[in-house]
């Protein structure tokens, strides 16, 4: 009964309104079915069996817990980058540093890991904190320089991405290289700094359990503190905020420099859970996923989860379909981008588009109706 | 005279969700007139000539021109059977010179490529026939407001329009440049031109035009031969309303000074929006400020709420300077506000009605604990804010953007007057909202006034003024131009003259 | 090389600046036109990849590297299209439509240049041949730099910038986009389709950042990879931003950038200067925020000036 309740009362507190769900997902369906359809067309195409491809693009990722394993594996990055890039959007604003601070965050983290010696749990924890927190230091840049000199914070975070994927590929050409590793590589991080697996069968390692942790901690931040509900309402209407007295400035900063904190432990949490060595040379692309992900989520804290399995979804199933066929994975591209595109825009199959085809039709036939009485 | 030129039979206007704009109206205009549309903000003026010029559409009623029965779906319809509309705020390209923006949309052409001598050309000569000599080569951001009005009348020459349609024109003016426009209107009258203005200013319609459309709250109070109705006539049938002595006021006897201006003056766009004014606010006192649109009242309440700092002259609350404070530090001092444009500063659409209500309150230590909310004492807060004031809503998740106007004028007065301590300014508080909104809302500011706190009630409804207030300033052109004691003493017609700047106060008391 | 002045005194240098200067004209006039129709355009880095790949295949498909370039100029029409359709009538974010036609691009090309070679990162293409103009190229110096080592692409982008000038400036669609920019409610009110207009604008955006990307896997180097354009559509809206919508003084910025990178190229190889190549390829980036930073500075000091004079 008490369960029942509370269910009720979710749904009613969130002024559950049926229609307005059923057209939302149903608008999601319709992109994700458009999306696949042209993937289909496009592997028919260029594959010479196609139906193996299809196969394992589709079912591939269920077909054992290995399998499944790296679907969760591939979700993990993108449910940090997802939740990171949620925060920031929140506050109606665009700073791509995601993307470089997953890179700061990840060499940091292995630098941590590798340089100085802690005790077992505390080298995780200073490798992930570290990491996050030498990424924040960019990423404050791009924030401070919107709120105080109102520098597009989108193109000045993309030139810092480029600027801090140099840095560190200098450092690991030329300062922290492992000459052992063949490679421009840093030293081997230390199995005591790593996130170890924690579902046997599979390499899903603790990192799932981190992001998890930190999405449930922003859905509280949004819900139930003061400044979640101050940059939600900056990001909604500036001048409400403003005229209420909400420091808004200080809100804008606040959101960019959360998400890209979040974005350089998600940064660490990959480099310590799936890598020996940091050995990135370009940019690892997750930031832009974030901004996909919370795209197709609705920018809900909540939906982040389920948005980023999709994607990892998605991709499982190309590697394996890149690894059994004859297509490259990269066809996931287009699925993603024409799904953005669709979810993300306002007339494609809103329920005003719904009533502006019903009217149009009504239109017609009234039209038909008078040419009808016309005739006769 | 013969046949109208252009006829509205039956025009009726509601806005989503049921904001009624014209309830029924009819209107008539013959060839070469110029025909005055009055009334007060809110009448359905522009409303009626926006569905003339098809810039909206009506719900009911019908548009004849010359007999014809047409459809205008957009401006460009209109505009083909010679129609052009000079609106309130100028539609120009800022970063365009003169004649670029006379002929956008219909650019001559030499060798395929813009022929901007012949656009010059074009405006100088229209310019010229019209006694509006401007230079066409001088960007519109450089002229001032009088200018620019005439680079729009000349864009609606250019597209060869016979009849003008000028939205309250003279609102921006100063006196020698409406002296200027009512001389190149009569000179286009005499071309036979057909003009239709939008005023409430009396003295105006009686100077240049020839007949007058009086509009009250959505209806047409009727149409008249300017020479055959008075000044006061008209007032009367613009403002006037039977005049019911509801319950008698409860004198309450003002205390101590809360607020007091100084010599606040405020310049902009090199035009004094507010002149040296000077007031005071005392416990239990309701100030009203009254005043035609326009006339400094969105700037005062811009400087008492910390948007606008940098004026001259000062305010002081409880003896303290607010110079230079930030809107928080002024909020934080006890004094609430309810803006006058409730949708963009009032509240957050998108969001729901309890992210709305509480976004003041999220700050009251009592409400949260360090940084977090509590939820429970602020859902509750919300429900009592909803249950009080009548709100009209499911529940407090629902949409803003869901609710009528009043329902959420509603919100946005309930949460400013329960966080009000010492002082509330209240700028049109009941515009546009259903009686029963009004009600409740004049309930609150009685309770409020009662229980010691100082209200500045800025409103243009002569009604709400007499029920609430007591003591009364006028404002004109960013001037206090009469001190009215007791209002009971003051006619409306009175009033209506210091509002439309027909007379000024001779001494004034200048204890207010 | 031994020191900056030998640096400064090559030829090859100013050669280089040229070259790399050249994708960031085309793509700082693509954000230039967008910008004037109203709309932040950024498309342009994911139009200039596709392009850049569309150029490639047609130039050895038609064995001719002019075909190359039109039929990348047209994926870049396309782009724009993609890009407008989903702006302007499905009234999609801006900033989104831009980030998934990013993200899609960064795929597609890899996924093309996999499923015709089987690898996954390079396309070779036919490259364009250098213009050596008689006569001229015997000035000394100057006839060096411009007539005897640059390709049609490098005399195209600086062919476009006068255009654009005279284009915005002299041309009623022109003057209509300019409009449209600056308000869209002005344009609508007097029965001129703003929508359209702006439409026309991202088409034509679309094909100069096609060009922009045809300039890369054929005009600079002679052949396509996935990570060949590296942010220079970004940096085109930067040195637009900075250059305040002029199209002159967006190029001199583009100019600028392309120095930088240059510089950061050639620079390592003075010896005596021990700089490693990794933190000069920072430069370009890190001089675009600073351009962005002094450019703002300049603007809040003016919008000061203005509301106390």
């Amino acid at each position: 009964m008490k369960i029942r309740e509370r269910l009720m009362s979710y749904f009613k507190n969130r002024s559950f309104s049926f229609q307005r769900f059923f057209f939302e997902s149903l608008k999601t369906l319709m992109a994700v079915l458009i999306a696949y359809l042209i993937a289909i067309i496009i592997i028919v195409f260029v594959s010479d069996n196609p139906s193996e491809s299809i196969y394992w693009f589709i079912v591939g990722p269920f077909s054992n817990l290995m399998e499944f394993g790296e679907l969760i594996k591939k979700a993990v990055p993108l449910m940090f980058a997802g939740i990171a890039a949620c925060v920031i959007v929140k506050a109606n604003q665009f700073n791509l540093f995601t993307e470089g601070a997953f890179y700061v965050g990840g060499l940091v983290a292995a630098l941590i890991a590798i340089y100085i010696k802690l005790p077992a749990f505390l080298a995780v924890i200073a490798a992930l904190v570290g990491g996050g927190l030498v990424a924040t230091i960019f990423g404050y840049i791009p924030a401070k320089l919107k709120s105080s000199l109102n520098v597009n914070e989108f193109v000045s975070s993309i030139m810092l991405n480029f600027v801090a994927l140099w840095i560190g590929v200098f450092l690991i050409s030329n300062v922290v290289i492992d000459d052992a590793s063949g490679d421009t590589a840093t030293g081997i991080i230390p199995e005591i700094s790593k996130l170890k697996v924690f579902i046997t069968g599979t390499n899903i390692t603790y990192g799932l359990l981190i992001v998890i942790g930190i999405i449930i901690l922003v859905k509280i931040f949004f819900s139930k503190t003061l400044p979640g509900y101050e940059i939600k309402m900056t990001g909604d209407n500036q001048h409400f905020a403003k005229f209420s007295g909400i420091n808004v400035e200080r809100r804008v900063v606040m959101a960019q420099v959360l998400g890209i904190f979040i974005a350089g432990v998600g940064g660490a949490a990959e480099i310590l859970s799936n890598y020996h060595r940091f050995n990135w040379k370009t940019l690892p692309g997750f930031g832009f996923d974030g901004f996909m992900v919370t795209i197709i989520a609705k920018n809900k804290p909540l939906f982040v989860p389920l948005a980023a399995l999709f994607i990892g979804y998605l991709r499982a199933g190309a590697d394996l379909m890149a690894f059994n066929s004859d297509v490259a994975q990269e066809v996931v591209a287009i699925i993603q981008g024409v799904i953005i595109l669709l979810i993300a825009s306002e007339r494609f199959f809103s329920s005003s588009f719904f009533k502006r085809l019903l009217d149009n039709y009504k239109e017609r036939r009234n039209h038909k109706r008078m040419d009808v009485m016309k005739n006769e | 005279m013969a046949e109208a030129l252009i006829m509205m039979k039956d025009i009726r206007k509601v806005y989503y969700p049921d904001i009624v704009a014209i309830n029924s109206a009819t209107f008539s205009l013959f060839e070469g007139e110029i025909h005055a549309i009055a009334g007060e903000n809110g009448a359905g003026k522009t409303t009626l000539m926006k569905i003339l010029f098809g810039l909206e559409k009506a719900d009911k009623g019908e548009v004849l021109f010359r007999g014809e029965k047409v459809f205008f779906h957009s401006p460009s319809d209109a505009m083909r059977k010679g129609i052009g509309m000079v609106h309130q705020h100028f539609m120009l390209l800022e970063n365009m010179t003169v004649a670029d923006n006379v002929v956008l949309g219909m650019e001559p052409k030499r060798k395929g490529l813009y022929d901007y001598k012949r656009a010059c050309e074009i405006t100088k000569d229209l310019g010229e026939r019209f006694d509006m000599a401007i230079d066409p080569e001088i960007k519109i951001s450089q002229l001032a407001v009088g200018l620019k009005q005439k680079v729009e009348i000349i864009k609606v020459l250019a597209r060869e329009a016979r009849i003008i349609i000028l939205d309250e024109p003279t609102a921006v003016l100063t006196p020698q440049e409406t002296k200027e426009l009512f001389h190149q209107l009569k000179l286009l009258k005499k071309d036979n031109f057909t003009i239709i203005i939008i005023t409430h200013k009396l003295r105006e319609i009686k100077e240049i035009c020839d007949r007058v459309t009086i509009m009250k709250s959505g209806n047409i109070e009727g149409t008249y031969d300017v020479d055959k109705i008075s000044v006061e006539e008209i007032s009367k049938k613009m403002v006037g309303y039977d005049f019911v002595v509801t319950e008698d006021k409860e004198t309450l006897k003002p205390g101590e000074v809360i607020l007091e201006v100084k010599n606040l003056s405020y310049e902009r766009d090199g035009k004094k929006r507010l002149d040296d004014i000077s007031f005071k606010i005392r416990e239990k006192q309701i100030l009203g400020v009254v005043g035609v649109e326009g006339n400094g009242q969105l700037e005062l309440s811009g400087v008492l709420n910390g948007v606008i700092r940098n004026y001259e002259g000062d305010i002081s609350l409880d003896g303290l300077s607010l110079k230079n404070k930030s809107i928080l530090e002024i909020r934080d001092r006890g004094i609430s506000y309810i803006p006058e444009d409730r949708m963009v500063d009032g509240a957050n659409l998108i969001g729901n009605i309890y992210e709305s209500a509480i976004v003041l309150k999220s700050r009251d230590k009592d409400y949260r604990k360090g940084k977090f909310l509590k939820k429970k004492k602020l859902s509750e807060f919300t429900d009592v804010l909803i249950d009080s004031y009548g709100v009209k809503c499911n529940n407090k998740y629902d949409q803003v953007k869901s609710l009528s106007g009043g329902n959420i004028q509603k919100i946005v007065s309930a949460r400013e007057i329960v966080e009000a301590r010492r002082i509330l300014i209240a700028n049109q508080p009941t515009r546009g909202i259903d009686i029963g909104a009004v009600m409740t809302l004049h309930e609150k500011l009685k309770e409020l006034q009662s229980n010691n706190l100082g209200i500045l009630l800025i409103s243009s409804d002569l009604k709400e003024i007499y029920d609430l207030t007591e003591s009364v300033i006028v404002l004109y052109e960013g001037k206090i131009v009469a001190r009215i004691k007791n209002i009971k003493d003051v006619s409306e017609e009175q009033l209506g003259r210091y509002m439309l700047g027909i007379e000024v106060q001779e001494d004034m008391e200048a204890s207010l | 090389m031994n020191s900056f002045w030998d640096l400064f005194s090559s030829v090859n240098f100013y050669v280089t600046i040229i070259s790399l200067a050249t994708p960031l004209i085309f793509a700082s006039m693509a954000a230039l036109i967008s910008n004037k129709a109203g709309v932040v355009n950024i498309s342009i880095e994911g139009t200039m990849l596709v392009s850049a790949l569309v150029g490639a295949i047609f130039s050895t498909l038609f064995n001719s590297a002019i075909m190359g370039i039109l039929i990348a100029c047209v994926a870049g029409i396309l782009m724009g299209y993609i890009f407008a359709f989903s702006t302007i009538k499905l009234r999609t974010n801006e900033i989104l439509v831009g980030i998934a036609l990013n993200i899609l691009a960064a795929g597609l090309v890899i996924f093309i240049v996999y499923a015709l070679t089987g690898n996954k990162s390079d396309y070779s293409s036919v490259p364009l041949k250098t213009i050596s103009i008689p006569l001229l190229r015997d000035i000394p110096i100057i006839g060096e730099i411009f007539f005897n080592s640059l390709n049609l692409l490098v005399y195209l982008a600086i062919v476009i910038v006068i255009a654009m000038s005279f284009f915005l400036k002299k041309t009623v669609l022109g003057i209509r986009i300019r409009s449209v920019g600056m308000n869209a409610k002005a344009v609508d009110s007097i029965g001129v389709d703003s929508e359209k207009v702006k439409i026309i604008a991202l088409l034509i955006a679309g094909g100069l950042a096609g060009l922009g990307g045809a300039y890369m896997s054929i005009g600079f180097m002679s052949s396509f990879n996935t990570g060949m354009i590296a942010g220079r559509g970004f940096i085109g809206l930067a040195a637009e931003a900075i250059g305040a919508g002029i199209p002159y003084v967006t190029a001199l910025f583009a100019v600028v950038f392309g120095l930088v990178n240059a510089f950061s190229l050639t620079a390592q190889t003075i010896t005596g200067i021990n700089i490693p190549y990794e933190l000069l390829n920072t430069l370009p980036y890190m001089v675009t925020i600073i351009g962005l930073v002094v450019f703002a500075v300049i603007k809040k000091r003016r919008n000061k000036n203005n509301i106390k004079g």
